[in-house]
């Protein structure tokens, strides 16, 4: 197989987000809100524009999740008081009830994906995907895409 | 069985990091990246890469480009489909097996190809700019490793790409 790293990362990125989709049918979820809410409530809240970076998702999209997980009752947004123009999302005692259910299937297509990697290489790919994350997070804060998650 | 072999750093990491996680963000990551740069070539990242393995491999049964690609077989029926109207790819029966077919680049595709070397360098390198040349070759490695292991369900509908835009 002559395929690239840049093809094979689509190609799992794919795959992966696929097999989020279907593990998370029970949830009522899909694989961007579940991380939403993992996100908030992993790292508390924040302001819109920082979620949609960190998630990489674009701006128009986010605010189409934001509305539905709002809608649940499992995020609320607030006007930050130190800049009215900003939203600061928060998750709500119900989507931290939500979210364990949403650990849950995230580790378990982890374990379908990764089966055949030793702890040391797991580790290792975390190390260097968490390397390309930086470095095209900092790529993107330049330049805006328009690519939605599923 | 699930968590038997996480390792305890693992299981410290908040849920959003975790790797699969980081896999489908990264994932979304480098087909944006693709789908612009590959704009002024008409094709797409699938496309790109049956041609790329093609002028690797020379004329090749349709067969093995699916095992080798871990490619579904409909789904690889697509996209030849569409490599073949652009006339970028051909497929004939083999002629010591009329119930396989051959499929080989064509000299568009080869033109086709060059055009596109430029952006998929660029991308790579804009991926793993921070990684060293011992990690980059260990990510790819990792990376075929997992897809290998994918099971075929996994990989059904995976790069269904209906045409080229």
């Amino acid at each position: 197989m002559v395929e690239s790293s840049a093809f094979l990362l689509a190609r799992l990125g794919r795959v992966a987000s696929r097999q989020l989709t279907d593990e998370l049918l029970g949830t009522g979820l899909k694989p961007t809100e579940a991380s939403i809410l993992i996100m908030l409530r992993d790292l508390g809240p924040m302001s819109q524009q920082a979620l949609g970076e960190r998630l990489h998702v674009d701006p128009s999209n986010l605010v189409a999740f934001l509305n539905a997980l709002e809608g649940e009752g499992l995020l609320v947004r607030k006007r930050d008081p130190s800049d009215r123009r900003r939203h600061i999302v928060e998750i709500t005692q119900q989507g931290i009830k939500r979210a364990p259910g949403c650990d849950e299937c995230v580790v378990a297509i982890e374990d379908q994906l990764l089966a055949g990697l030793s702890a040391e290489d797991r580790e290792h790919l975390h190390r260097m995907l968490a390397h390309v994350i930086e470095t095209m997070a900092l790529e993107e804060s330049s330049s805006d895409g328009d690519g939605d998650f599923d | 069985m699930a968590s038997a072999t996480q390792s305890d750093q693992m299981d410290r990491l908040v849920y959003i990091d975790r790797p699969a996680l980081l896999l489908a963000r990264v994932g979304r990551i480098t087909e944006r990246r693709f789908a612009e740069e590959l704009k002024a070539t008409g094709m797409k990242a699938a496309h790109v890469g049956i041609l790329i393995n093609l002028r690797e491999l020379g004329p090749v049964s349709q067969q093995s480009l699916g095992e080798l690609l871990h490619i579904d077989p409909s789904n690889l029926v697509a996209l030849l489909n569409v490599l073949e109207e652009e006339g970028l790819a051909t497929r004939r029966r083999d002629p010591t097996d009329r119930r396989r077919h051959i499929v080989e680049i064509s000299e568009r595709g080869f033109e086709r190809i060059e055009q596109a070397e430029t952006p998929i360098e660029r991308i790579e390198d804009e991926l793993l700019a921070r990684l060293s040349p011992e990690d980059r070759e260990q990510l790819r490695a990792l990376l075929a490793r997992i897809l290998e292991a994918a099971s075929p369900e996994d990989l059904e509908e995976d790069a269904v790409v209906p045409e080229l835009n």
